[in-house]
C-alpha cells in the first residue's frame, strides 16, 4: 500500500460515498447558449448532432462487421467442425483418439482498444450460427485457477439461466465451480433442448447441432499468467470427453506468443489453427473514406485536427475506435457553434439561413473566410454584405451551395490524383489516400512540393504505365455515383484510346530526333566548332516524340481537372460552416498531459483558480497561494534529498511574509502547530503526485523523484 | 500365502532396499493369479496395455483379490506418455474396482481434492437434480478422513480395497504440509481398506519434504522402446490399409522422428499428420502398398521438413497441409518456415516502437554508459583494456535483461526520439500496453508511486528489425557491440 508508507503517519480512512448513485447525463443538457437558456436554436443544433453521428455511427457499424467477415466467417465455420464424432451417450461414444483441445488463433493486432468490439462481434456472431455457449476471459479477470474456473462456469451456467428464468441468479455463486459441475450442467442441458416439450426458445435451438460446443474466448492471452493458463488447458483436455470444448485465442503480437506461455507438454494438448484479422489501418481507411470523403455527410474535420487524429493513431495505439470517438468528439465540438446550426444537408441549411435572427448572422459574419470573402468585393457590396441581412442570407445560401458542389467534385478527382500518383516512386503525394487528403486540406494542394514532383515523375512515365494508371483513374472515378465526373471520364477516355491508337508509329519517330545531331557531327571535325555545335544542341530543346506530345497534353489537361477541383477548402468562404479546425480544443480533451496540468497547476495556480490575487511575477510565490503550491516552489529550489526541517522552517517564511515582519522572530523558535499540519498535508499531497518519496538513505529526509526546475 | 501378509509383516514400513526386493518376489512368483477376476476383463485389460504387460501384472499382484488388504501406497513415476495414467485408469475401470481418480492439477484447493475424490467414491456426480452439491462438505484433512470412512461404511466396501488414485501428485507438495503424509497414511487414519497411488514424473525422492512421511512402494514406468513404440503405433492403423503397410510407414516415420523426439503423444501426431501424404502414390495409382522404396522417396524429404516443426503445434493438420502446398508451388520453404515460427514483423505504433527500443537499451546497457551514449558532448571514450576483460567476462546479452527504473526509461526515449514529444497520457498508456503485450514486464514490487521497475523481454533479432523500420541504429547504442 503506497499510504502506509506515507511521510507523515497517520491513519486514513475512506469512506465511500454517500451519493453513488450516478445522475445520468444527458448530453442535450449542454447545449445552452451564451446565456445558458436553451432556446429553440440549441434544440435545434443538438438533434442535428444527434441525426448526423446516428447516421455516421450506423455507418461505422456496418463497416465493422464488414471488416472482418471472412475471417470470422472462417472461424465461426472452423469452431463449428471441431467436434464432429461427439457424444454423450453411452452405446455411440467412440474413443477420442487424442485429448487436443480445439483452438483457434486468432491475430489480432497490437490496438488493444479495438479489441473488445472485434471480441463482442465473434461472440454474437459465435451465439448466433453454432452455440449458446460461449464465454469470454479477459486476462486481468484470471488471476488465479479459481477465478478463471469461476469465471468461465459462471458465464456457461449464466447462460442457462438466461434462457429459463433469472432467479436463480444467486444459486449459481454457491455451486462450487469445478469441471464435474459444468459437466453435469451440460449434459442436462443437451438432454433439455432434445426434449420435445420445451417451447421457449426452442426455435432459437433448433439451429444449432445436437452437442453445441463450449467456446471459451480468452481475448488478451498475452496477458494471461502462464501457470493458471497452463493448468486451464490441462484440465480442459481432460474432460474432452465429456465436454465440446474449443478455445479461441486471442493474440496481439504473434502465434509465437503461445509458445513463450506454455511449456510443450501443454502446448501439445492443443491443436491450433491460425487465423489473421485485418490490420487496423486497413479498417482505419475504410472508415475515412465512409465517414469523411463522402458528400454524404456534410460535416468534415479541419487539416489540423484531421492530422492529430491521424498522429494518434500512427503514433500510439492503431485504434480505430480511439479514432472514431475522437471524431465523434470534434462533431459534438462542432455542434455546440453557432455555425454548426448550418451544417445539415443543403435544403435544410437553406431554410435555416432564412430564419435566422440578426444575431445569428453577425456570428457567422465574423468568421474569418467569410471577412476575407467579403474584402475581394465591390465597395457597395460589402457594405450590402455586411449591414442588409436579407441580401447576406441569399448570399450564404449560393455560397453554402458552392461548397456543396465542391465537395461533389472534390473526392472523385482526388481518388483520381491517388490513383495517378501512388505508384509512383517514394511516393511524393503520399501512399495512402489520407495522406494526400490531408495535403488537400491544409493548402492547395498544387503548390505543394509532392505535387510538383509527383508531375515531373509523371511526365517521364512509360507508355504502358501511363496507360495503366489512367485505367485506374477511370475505374475510381466510375465508382462514384453520386456525383457528376461523366465529362472527366470521357476526356480520360479518350485520351486513353488515343495512346492506344498511337500504336507502333511512335518507335519509327523516335529515331528520327537520334539522326540529326549524328549527321551533322560527321561533318565537323575541329574540336572548337564540335563543342559549339554541342553547346547549341544542347540549349536547344529536344524535338518531342508523338507520344510525349501527348503525353504532355494528357497530363496539363489532368493538372488543368486538379487545380480546377482541388483547391484547399480552407480558401472557400464559410468553409468553417463544415470544417471543424479547434485542434488545441481536441487535444486537450483526446491527448491529455496529466503531468503538465499537475505542473501548471501547481506553478501557476491562477490558471485554473481564476483568483486575481494569485496573479504574480515569474519567480515570486504569494503568500496566498495554496499550500500545496507553495511547497511544490520550494521543493524546486532544492537538490536530490530535501531537509524536512529546512523545507517547514522555508515554508513556514513564506506564509508569514505577507504579515508584519515584527512577529516573525518570536515564532522562529516554535512553529505554530497549525502551520505544521498544513505543511505535512502539502507534502503528502506532493507524494501522493510522485514528486517526492520517502528515503532511508538521510534521516529526516526526503528524496524528489523529479529533476530541474532551479 | 498371500501377498498382503508380506506388506502386514513389513509393517507399512519398506525402505528402498526392501521395495526391490519385494518386487522380485512379486515377480518371481510367476505368472499372475487371477484374483477372482473374470478372465475375459483380464484379456481386455491386457489388449488395451501394449507393452506394459509386466507393469499391469505386478500392479495386478499388488492389489490381490478384492477382499486382500492391498498395499496401502504406491507411487508410480515415469517420463510423460510412458502410460501411467492409462493403465492405472484401464485396471480400475476394467475390474470394476471402486476407486477415485483426480488429477491433482484440477484441485488447487485442498477443499478440492477432498469433494472429488468423495464424490467419487460415493458415486455422487453434481447434476441439477441434486443442485450442483457435493457429497458432503469438508475443509479440513480431519473431516476428510471421517467422511470418507462413512461413505465406505454406506456403501458397504469395508470388505473391498478402495482405491484413491492421484495423478500429478508432485502438486501435492505445493499445498498445504499436512497432505501428502495424511495420504500416505490414509489407510492407518480410516482404519480401512484403503490403497493410495500416487502418479507422477519425477523421483520420490523429491517428495522428501517435512516429517511424518511414509515410504511408499516406489515403481517405475520406463520409457517406450522403439519396438514397443512401433507396436504402439501400429494399433492406430487406418481403415482399408494392411497392418504391415501401415507398420512400415510408421517404421519411416520413427527413423526421421526417433532421433529427435521420443515421446509417444508428438510421434503419434505426427504419423497421423503425415499419413495422407505418405498414400498420395498409391491413390494416384502411382505406386502400390508394396512398393516400399518409392514410397520412401516420396515420403522422406516430407517428413525431414516436418522435422523442423516437431513439437511447435501452430497449425492444426489442415492448415499443415494447405502450407505445405503453398510451399510446395513456391518451393522457398525456408522462408515459409520462418513465417511459420515466428519471425513475423510485427507492426506498432510509432511511439511504441521507440518506447520499446529504451526498454532495451535501459535492459542491456549498464546505467553509468547513458552520459556516453545520450549526452552530447560526452567524447567517446574507448574501452579500456580492464573494461573490456570485465565486459567479457559478462556480456549483458549473455546474462539478460536487467531491470530499470521508468525515469530511466523515459530519460532514454526522449534523448533517442525524433521531434517534440509532450508527455501526454497516452505515452504512458503505451508503456502499459507494451507491459500487456508482454514485450516488456514490471518486476519488483507494483506499487505505482514508488518508482515501478521495468525489463524488456524481447530479443536483439526482433529488436533490430523494430528499430530498422525506424531507421535507428540500435547497434551503435549497445555496450556490448562499441
Amino acid at each position: 500500500m503506497s499510504t502506509s508508507g506515507s511521510v507523515s503517519k497517520a491513519c486514513f480512512v475512506f469512506k465511500p460515498k454517500a451519493g453513488k448513485r450516478k445522475k445520468k447525463l444527458n448530453p442535450a443538457d449542454y447545449f445552452v447558449n451564451e446565456t445558458g437558456a436553451k432556446t429553440e436554436a440549441t434544440r435545434e443544433r443538438y438533434d442535428t448532432y444527434q441525426i448526423l453521428w446516428e447516421d455516421m455511427n450506423k455507418d461505422i457499424d456496418a463497416l465493422q462487421t464488414d471488416i472482418h467477415k471472412k475471417v470470422f466467417d472462417d472461424l465461426v465455420g472452423y469452431v463449428g467442425t471441431t467436434h464432429p464424432g461427439f457424444s454423450l451417450e453411452e452405446g455411440t461414444k467412440q474413443k477420442v483418439s487424442s485429448n487436443e483441445i480445439p483452438t483457434a488463433a486468432l491475430v489480432t493486432g497490437v490496438n488493444m482498444p479495438d479489441h473488445g468490439m472485434i471480441f463482442s462481434n465473434l461472440t454474437s456472431l459465435l451465439q448466433d450460427n453454432i452455440t449458446p455457449y460461449v464465454a469470454r476471459l479477459q486476462a486481468k479477470d484470471c488471476s488465479a485457477m479459481k477465478n478463471i474456473m469461476s469465471k468461465v462456469i459462471m458465464q456457461f451456467m449464466g447462460n442457462k439461466d438466461l434462457l429459463d428464468d433469472d432467479d436463480d441468479e444467486v444459486q449459481v455463486k454457491r455451486i462450487s465451480p469445478t469441471m464435474p459441475v459444468l459437466c453435469g450442467w451440460y449434459a442436462d442441458a443437451v438432454k433439455r433442448s432434445q426434449s420435445p416439450n420445451k417451447s421457449p426458445s426452442k426455435k432459437r435451438k433448433s439451429s444449432y447441432g445436437q452437442y453445441p460446443p463450449l467456446v471459451i474466448v480468452m481475448e488478451d492471452l498475452e496477458g494471461f499468467p502462464a501457470q493458471v493458463l497452463q493448468d486451464f488447458i490441462i484440465i480442459c483436455s481432460q474432460y474432452l470427453s465429456r465436454l465440446p470444448l474449443v478455445l479461441v485465442f486471442g493474440i496481439a503480437t504473434t502465434v509465437t506468443a503461445v509458445h513463450t506461455l506454455l511449456p510443450h507438454s501443454v502446448s501439445s494438448l492443443l491443436c491450433m489453427e491460425k487465423f489473421q484479422a485485418q490490420p487496423s489501418t486497413e479498417y482505419l481507411s475504410q472508415v475515412i473514406n465512409k465517414t469523411l470523403l463522402t458528400t454524404k455527410y456534410p460535416f468534415k474535420l479541419g487539416h489540423r485536427v484531421f492530422q492529430l487524429l491521424l498522429d494518434m493513431f500512427l503514433y500510439h495505439d492503431f485504434s480505430v475506435v480511439n479514432f472514431i470517438r475522437g471524431l465523434q468528439f470534434a462533431m459534438i465540438e462542432h455542434f455546440f457553434s453557432d455555425l454548426g446550426m448550418l451544417c445539415c444537408g443543403a435544403k435544410l441549411s437553406a431554410s435555416r439561413v432564412k430564419a435566422m435572427d440578426h444575431r445569428q448572422l453577425e456570428a457567422i459574419r465574423k468568421s474569418p473566410s467569410f471577412r476575407r470573402h467579403v474584402e475581394l468585393q465591390k465597395p457597395q457590396e460589402q457594405r450590402d454584405l455586411l449591414l442588409n441581412d436579407k441580401h447576406t442570407k441569399e448570399v450564404f445560401i449560393s455560397l453554402l451551395k458552392g461548397l456543396d458542389s465542391y465537395h461533389g467534385m472534390c473526392y472523385p478527382i482526388m481518388h483520381c490524383l491517388h490513383a495517378l500518383t501512388s505508384s509512383l516512386p517514394r511516393h511524393p503525394l503520399g501512399k495512402q489516400l489520407r495522406e494526400l487528403y490531408s495535403l488537400v486540406l491544409e493548402s492547395n494542394v498544387w503548390e505543394t512540393q509532392g505535387y510538383k514532383d509527383a508531375f515531373s515523375l509523371l511526365r517521364l512515365m512509360a507508355r504502358d504505365d501511363l496507360v495503366s494508371v489512367l485505367r485506374q483513374c477511370v475505374e475510381r472515378l466510375q465508382a462514384w455515383t453520386e456525383s457528376d465526373v461523366s465529362e472527366v471520364i470521357m476526356e480520360v477516355q479518350t485520351y486513353k484510346a488515343q495512346l492506344a491508337s498511337l500504336g507502333d508509329g511512335s518507335q519509327e519517330e523516335q529515331e528520327e530526333p537520334d539522326e540529326t545531331p549524328k549527321e551533322r557531327l560527321s561533318k565537323t571535325t575541329k574540336l572548337h566548332d564540335l563543342q559549339n555545335r554541342l553547346r547549341e544542341s544542347a540549349k536547344q530543346k529536344k524535338k518531342l516524340t508523338k507520344y510525349e506530345v501527348l503525353r504532355n497534353k494528357i497530363l496539363d489537361y489532368l493538372d488543368e481537372i486538379f487545380r480546377t477541383h482541388l483547391p484547399s477548402p480552407t480558401t472557400l468562404p464559410l468553409h468553417e460552416v463544415y470544417y471543424y479546425d479547434r485542434v488545441s480544443t481536441l487535444r486537450r480533451h483526446m491527448n491529455a498531459a496529466p503531468r503538465a496540468a499537475i505542473q501548471t497547476a501547481l506553478s501557476n495556480p491562477h490558471f485554473y483558480l481564476q483568483d486575481e490575487s494569485l496573479k504574480t511575477e515569474d519567480g515570486t510565490i504569494p503568500n496566498t497561494a495554496p499550500d500545496v503550491c507553495i511547497a511544490y516552489k520550494l521543493h524546486l529550489e532544492c537538490g536530490r534529498l530535501i531537509n524536512l526541517y529546512d523545507w517547514l522552517q522555508a515554508f513556514v517564511m513564506l506564509v508569514h511574509s505577507g504579515d508584519e515582519n515584527g512577529t516573525d522572530s518570536s515564532k522562529q523558535k516554535k512553529v505554530d502547530e497549525v502551520l505544521q499540519a498544513r505543511f505535512i498535508r502539502a507534502v503528502s499531497e506532493l507524494q501522493f503526485l510522485g514528486f517526492i518519496k520517502p528515503t532511508k538513505r538521510k534521516t529526516d529526509h526526503v528524496a524528489r523523484l523529479t529533476w530541474g526546475g532551479c | 500365502m498371500s501377498f498382503s501378509l508380506i506388506f502386514q509383516t513389513l509393517k507399512y514400513n519398506l525402505s528402498y532396499s526392501k521395495n526391490k526386493l519385494l518386487i522380485a518376489i512379486i515377480m518371481a512368483a510367476g505368472p499372475p493369479v487371477v484374483f477372482g477376476h473374470p478372465a475375459e476383463q483380464l484379456a481386455e485389460l491386457y489388449r488395451s496395455c501394449p507393452s506394459r504387460q509386466d507393469q499391469v501384472k505386478l500392479l495386478l499382484a499388488l492389489f490381490g483379490q478384492k477382499k486382500h488388504l492391498s498395499c496401502p501406497r504406491v507411487f508410480l513415476y515415469g517420463p510423460t506418455g510412458s502410460g501411467k495414467s492409462h493403465v492405472i485408469s484401464n485396471i480400475l475401470n476394467t475390474l470394476k474396482l471402486p476407486h477415485a481418480l483426480v488429477n491433482c492439477v484440477e484441485c488447487y484447493t485442498s477443499r478440492l481434492l477432498y469433494d472429488h475424490i468423495l464424490n467419487q467414491v460415493a458415486m455422487v456426480t453434481p447434476t441439477p437434480d441434486n443442485d450442483y452439491a457435493n457429497y458432503s462438505r469438508c475443509d479440513n484433512m480431519n473431516d476428510f478422513v471421517k467422511t470418507l470412512r462413512t461413505v465406505i461404511e454406506d456403501r458397504e466396501l469395508q470388505e473391498e480395497t478402495v482405491y484413491i488414485v492421484l495423478d500429478k501428485a508432485e502438486r501435492l507438495r505445493e499445498m498445504d504440509m499436512n497432505i501428502l503424509p495424511a495420504f500416505l497414511r490414509l489407510g492407518e487414519l480410516t482404519g480401512c481398506n484403503v490403497c493410495v497411488i500416487l502418479l507422477t514424473e519425477i523421483v520420490w525422492e523429491k517428495f522428501r519434504a517435512g516429517t511424518g512421511v511414509c515410504e511408499p512402494l516406489v515403481l517405475h514406468f520406463p520409457d517406450y522402446t522403439k519396438d514397443e513404440l512401433l507396436e504402439i503405433l501400429s494399433l492406430d492403423c487406418p481403415a482399408g490399409y494392411t497392418k504391415d503397410f501401415y507398420m512400415s510407414y510408421v517404421n519411416i516415420v520413427l527413423s526421421v522422428f526417433y532421433m529427435a523426439c521420443r515421446n509417444l503423444n508428438e510421434i503419434r501426431h505426427l504419423a497421423v499428420l503425415n499419413f495422407p501424404k505418405f498414400c498420395e502414390p498409391i491413390k494416384k495409382g502411382e505406386a502400390s502398398e508394396e512398393d516400399v522404396h518409392k514410397l520412401w522417396r516420396n515420403i522422406e524429404p516430407h517428413l525431414r521438413k516436418a522435422l523442423q516443426t516437431v513439437y511447435l503445434r501452430e497449425v492444426s493438420s489442415a492448415q499443415w497441409e494447405r502450407m505445405q502446398e503453398e510451399a510446395a508451388a513456391q518451393e522457398t520453404l525456408v522462408t515459409n518456415i520462418k513465417t511459420l515460427t515466428g519471425k513475423v514483423n510485427m507492426e506498432l505504433p510509432f511511439y511504441s516502437k521507440f518506447l520499446l527500443i529504451a526498454a532495451y537499451l535501459a535492459s542491456y546497457n549498464p546505467a553509468r554508459t547513458d552520459r556516453r551514449f545520450f549526452l552530447k558532448h560526452a567524447g567517446r571514450t574507448k574501452k579500456t583494456v580492464q573494461q573490456m576483460k570485465r565486459d567479457e567476462r559478462a556480456s549483458s546479452q549473455l546474462l539478460g535483461p536487467k531491470p530499470f527504473p521508468l525515469d530511466r526509461l523515459m530519460a532514454i526515449f526522449y534523448s533517442i526520439v525524433e521531434g517534440k514529444v509532450a508527455p501526454t497520457a497516452n505515452i504512458y498508456s503505451q508503456i502499459s500496453s507494451l507491459v500487456t503485450l508482454r514485450l516488456m514486464t514490471q518486476v519488483g514490487s507494483d506499487d505505482q508511486l514508488d518508482g515501478s521497475k521495468f525489463k524488456c523481454t524481447v530479443g536483439l533479432d526482433f529488436m533490430r528489425s523494430i528499430a530498422r523500420t525506424v531507421n535507428f541504429d540500435i547497434i551503435r547504442y549497445l555496450y556490448d557491440f562499441v
